[in-house]
Order: structure tokens, then sequence, then C-alpha cells
């Protein structure tokens, strides 16, 4: 009986070491840890964008010139307390400003220096027909900047973070901000006092 | 029955009490080895300890740190961010390493760090990010040292409170050109060091009196110029500022008491192990730099020897509550053991005693002091000397080259024992030239 017992003991703590894998949807909302998550950049980038486009900006644009505006994504700084990959929340950004048609995208100067690069790769090695001459590119007409803050508040095992997403669109022409947006996100996190 | 226990406790406490606590005991021998030996050298020999995965935020503190005063300033992050998550999953109390601490000893608790050491973690990734030339991720570090440090913060003492903490935090929002949150910082630092009796070092003078002229605030300005002895006069057009932070020793590792006597009245015998700081033998060695004719000397602001007094003093009384706990249990257990079989209750009290060992684990590679020094440069091509380290055999180049331009803002990093200096240059805010470029 005691040896029963014991299979029964190893089998369960065997059990609860191992590593658990459950694949789930992307969209699906996990919070862990209370930090900035996927979710948070993936909702913040499609809201504000949705706003950014829900303005007169883009039709005042189009009614003058004739075309959709360029827009580049500039700096997004991050002054949270967290290391957020600014990144996933840029791309995510420029996905949904590219998907909503209203707008074209201009590669960043990082990723410009690249294309530049092939394409004086281009003149050297393609042929005639499939080259792509310098000096052909689209300027941006605005630029979309913005910044992550947070303030957070601890008392004992609870936090309470809060944070603000600025973003602004400025047009190159004339530095004119044409749109302010601002998304913000309160989470109270409860930390375990006792653990196992 | 009971004089042969006694016999045979007596002729086996001194050989087997040690054993115990060979893996720290090896740890803080490295850590110990610091000073005469190579940082890369001690670091595999880190990672060549078998240490258990209760220990891994201690050994992932010591490597961090060995990488960075070795110039791998990524590696060092990833083990440091790996520290820090380890560290925060663990300040909720854990029911079966309280059980296991109090019948068997504390080094069965995971190793969750002193309030200091949770603070300097944040200091050490905000000087890495900076090295890195990634000052919003230093800023980062910054906040969240702050929000530690405002957990830990207690009405009567300045337990978990850093002066070095603060300063970088300034310092870290002076480069973005955040003033009003560098004054605060800076203000901080002092308050932290008049609270601990320690006159404010040169570089956080000036930084007081710098900021205090910048931002109109007369009265303050005038304040600190009655208090302190440095003077401030605003960089020449052609001038560069320098800021070194210094990192002088290697902190004294804990070492453990342990007595063990044999108690007639209750026919077994007890042991009592418990950790404790031995006299530190640190004597402080500024850096002193020679440039432009003027003589430079770094000056501390964070005595780390005496913080890790304070945070195990700070720790004792629940230290000694769980050690009197342990005593009653382990009594306890070897009289139920006893009372069964004489043999059976000699084997566990001989577990008993032998299990008692006390938990000197501690980040024990860190500086015993960290020094700061701030001063302006004229624009030029300077020689800094490696710092001087007694008995380090090291060797090297003599010197590195350091190019000033006017305008700049310099952050040198110095970690003696490791004798190479390393820098993040600011042109202007926000436009840090590359780190290669300048030494």
């Amino acid at each position: 009986m005691k040896i029963y017992w014991a299979v029964i003991l190893t089998s369960l703590l065997v059990a609860g070491c191992g590593t658990k894998v459950t694949r789930i949807d992307v969209d699906e909302t996990v919070d862990l840890s209370g930090a900035w998550n996927d979710t948070d950049s993936r909702l913040v980038a499609e809201e504000m964008i949705a706003d950014a486009l829900s303005h007169p900006w883009t039709s005042n644009f189009a009614g003058q010139r004739g075309r959709a505006p360029a827009v580049i994504v500039g700096t997004v700084r991050n002054f949270s307390h967290e290391h957020i990959n600014m990144n996933t929340f840029v791309a995510d950004m420029e996905r949904a400003l590219v998907n909503s048609g209203r707008v074209e995208f201009v590669a960043s100067s990082d990723e410009r220096g690249e294309i530049r690069e092939e394409r004086t790769d281009q003149d050297l090695n393609a042929s005639e027909e499939t080259r792509n001459e310098a000096g052909q590119e689209t300027g941006a007409d605005f630029m979309l900047k913005g910044q992550i803050n947070t303030i957070v508040d601890v008392e004992g095992d609870q936090q309470v973070r809060y944070y603000q997403v600025d973003l602004t669109m400025i047009s190159l022409a004339d530095n004119r901000k044409v749109w302010l947006g601002q998304k913000k996100i309160k989470k109270l996190i409860e930390n375990a006092s006792v653990r196992y | 029955m009971l004089s042969i226990r006694k016999t045979v406790l007596t002729a086996l406490l001194p050989v087997l009490l040690p054993a115990c606590a060979a893996h720290q005991k090896e740890v803080n021998s490295l850590a110990e080895q610091l000073e005469r030996s190579t940082p890369e050298a001690i670091l595999l020999s880190l990672q060549s300890i078998d240490a258990p995965e209760r220990d891994r935020a201690q050994y992932l503190l010591n490597s961090g740190l060995l990488k960075s005063i070795t110039g791998d300033f990524e590696g060092a992050n990833h083990d440091l961010q790996s520290a820090k998550l380890i560290l925060n999953s663990l300040q909720a109390i854990s029911v079966s390493e309280n059980l296991g601490a109090s019948i068997v000893n504390e080094t069965l608790r995971s190793y969750d760090g002193s309030a200091s050491e949770r603070v300097l973690l944040h200091l050490l990734l905000a000087i890495n990010y900076l090295m890195l030339d990634d000052l919003d991720a230093a800023r980062v570090e910054v906040l969240q040292a702050d929000v530690v440090m405002k957990e830990l913060a207690q009405e009567d003492k300045p337990i978990g409170q850093l002066a070095s903490a603060h300063y970088i935090a300034g310092l870290v929002y002076e480069l973005g050109g955040e003033l009003d949150d560098a004054m605060i910082s800076y203000r901080k630092a002092a308050k932290i060091m008049a609270l601990r009796d320690m006159s404010p070092p040169p570089a956080l003078e000036k930084s007081l009196l710098d900021l205090t002229q910048r931002l109109g605030l007369d009265e303050e300005y005038r304040k600190y110029r009655e208090q302190f002895t440095s003077a401030v006069k605003p960089p020449a057009w052609n001038a560069a500022e320098i800021i070194v932070i210094y990192w002088d020793g290697v902190v004294t590792a804990k070492r453990g008491n342990s007595t063990s006597v044999w108690v007639p009245s209750l026919g077994q015998a007890v042991s009592l192990a418990l950790p404790y700081y031995p006299p530190s033998n640190y004597v402080e060695n500024p850096l002193v730099l020679s440039m432009a004719g003027e003589l430079h000397r770094t000056e501390t602001i964070e005595d780390i020897e005496a913080l890790s007094r304070e945070d195990l003093q700070d720790e004792s009384a629940a230290i000694h509550a769980m050690t009197l706990t342990r005593m009653i249990s382990k009594y306890g257990i070897v009289k139920s053991a006893g009372s069964q079989n004489d043999s059976l209750g000699l084997f566990v009290n001989i577990f008993t005693m032998l299990s008692e060992v006390a938990d000197t684990r501690s980040w024990n590679m860190l500086p015993s002091t960290v020094q700061f020094a701030r001063f302006t440069l004229p624009a030029g091509k300077y020689s800094l000397p490696f710092p001087h380290y007694p008995g380090s055999p090291q060797a090297g180049p003599a010197e590195t080259k350091l190019t000033v331009s006017g305008g700049e803002k310099i952050v040198l990093f110095v970690p003696a024992v490791s004798r190479k200096i390393f820098s993040y240059t600011q042109v202007s805010p926000y436009k840090p030239a590359a780190r290669e470029s300048r030494l």
C-alpha cells in the first residue's frame, strides 16, 4: 500500500515538473506579469491609427494635391518604466496605416540605406530593363512621431501602471501638427504575497 | 548510550560541519581572488561551478557583473535581466522554502538578493545601457530602480535607498535633457548621503550647483554655495564635461559562524550557524586623473561595504527568529527519532548538525565603493592611465586615448579590477557618438 502511494506521489511530482506548451491565437489576450505586451502594442497601434485616419488631414491633403499623403514613421521613444520593444509597436502602426489604403508609406531612414545600397548594386549588375534608377524615391509628406510614458504607483503587493501613448503627425512641408493622438491604459497588478 | 552519542558527535563536529558550505565557499573564494586575478578567468571558474538552481540569481548577478567589467555589455544585460526576473518572482513568501529553512537551513531558500543588491542591479544595467549608447534603456532602468527604492522605503531607516542610484538617475535625465527630473534625483542623492552621515562628493555638489543655476533656482543655488566647497562655472564653448564612474575594490563576502555544543540536559548536540561580515580590509583607492594640467580625483558616493552590513543587520531579527525556530524543530526531530531507536537518534542528530549552515550568499563581486568625479576638459586628445591596482596581474597598454570635442558630455565607466575604461559620448542631446571611435 505504501509503495502504491509513493508511486502516485512521485508521478504527480514528475508530471508537475514537465514543460507544457499550448498554442493560442495571436489575438488572444494573455496577461502574465502585467507589463506592456503584444496585445497592448497591437490594440494601441490599431486604435490610434484608426483615430488618425478618421480626422480630416488625409482628405485635406488629397483634396489639395490629388493623391494620398505619404507618411514616414519617425522616432517613437520609450519613456516608460519597461523595456518595450518599439520595433513591434512601430511595425503594428505601419501595418495599420498601409492596410487602410488611405495613405502611402515610405521606408524609414534605417531601411532606406539598405535599399539605396541595393539600387547602387543594380546600377552595376542588373539589366537595363530591370534596373531601378536613383533619384526616383517618394518623399514623405508627414512624419509620425511619438512617445510612451508611464506612471507607476506601488503600495505593498499592489501596483497601478498607467501608460500614456502620445502620437503626433507632423507635416514635413511646414512643421504643422495635423493630428495629435493619445491612448491611455491603466492596469492594476496584484502580486502574490505567498508562493508554493 | 548518551555518552556514546556525545563521543561520536563531538568527534564528527569539526569534520562534518564545513563540508556543507563547500559550494558557497568556492563562490566566495572566487570573489576574493577577483582583485588578484582577471575577471575573464574568474568568469570561467564561476561558469564551471555546479550551483544549485536556487542560487541561479546569485550566479547570474555575478556573471553579469563580470561580463560588464570586461566590456561584454550585451551578455551582461542578458544575465542581469534574467536575474531581475528571478528576483522579482521571488518577492512572494515561499511556503515550502520557509518550511525547509525552519527544519534544515536558510540556504534552502532561493537566493533573492538583499535590498541594496536589488537596487544595484538596476544601477549596473543603467551603466551597461549607457555604454551601449542606449540612453532610453538606461532611463528605463533608473525608473525601475526608483520603483524598487519606493517599495523598500522605511520610515525610520534608509534601507535599500542608494545615493549612487539617484545620482546615475540624475545623470541619465540630464543627458536626456530632462533637467527637472535630474534635479529631483540629485536632491534625493544628497538627502540619502546626509541620512548616512556622508558628505556629498564634489561630483554631486557640482551637479546640484550647476542645475540650480541653469534652472534658475536662485535660493537653492545660494544655499548650496554656502554649504559646498565646490565651485562651478559654465563650461567654455570648446570644453567637454567628463563624468567618471569608478568602481573600487571588491566587497567583503559573508562568512558563517557555526557553534555546536553538547547539551546534557537535552541529551543531544545542538548547532547554530549565523552569517556575519568580517571586518573589511578595504582601503579606499580613488582614481586620480591628471588631465589638462589639473588633477581630478574620484570620491565615494556609495560605500557598499557599509550597505551590505546595513542590509544584514536589517535582516538579522528574521534570521535569528528562524534560527531559533529551527533549533526547536531539530530538537523535536532528534528527540522523536531517539525515542524510537537510539541509533536512529544518533544518525538524525548528526544530520541536524551537518545541515546547520549559515546562509553566506550575497552578490559578492560588487565593488567596495562606487565613486564619481565630474569636471570639464578643453577639446583635445588625452591619455587616460589605466587604474593602478595593487596585485593585479594584468598586462596591457598603460593608457588609453580619449578624444574630446567641445560641448560633449562623456561618461567614463572605470571598474578598477578589470583595468579597463569604457565610455559613452553625447555630442548633443539624443545624438550619442559611437563609443569605439572615441577611445
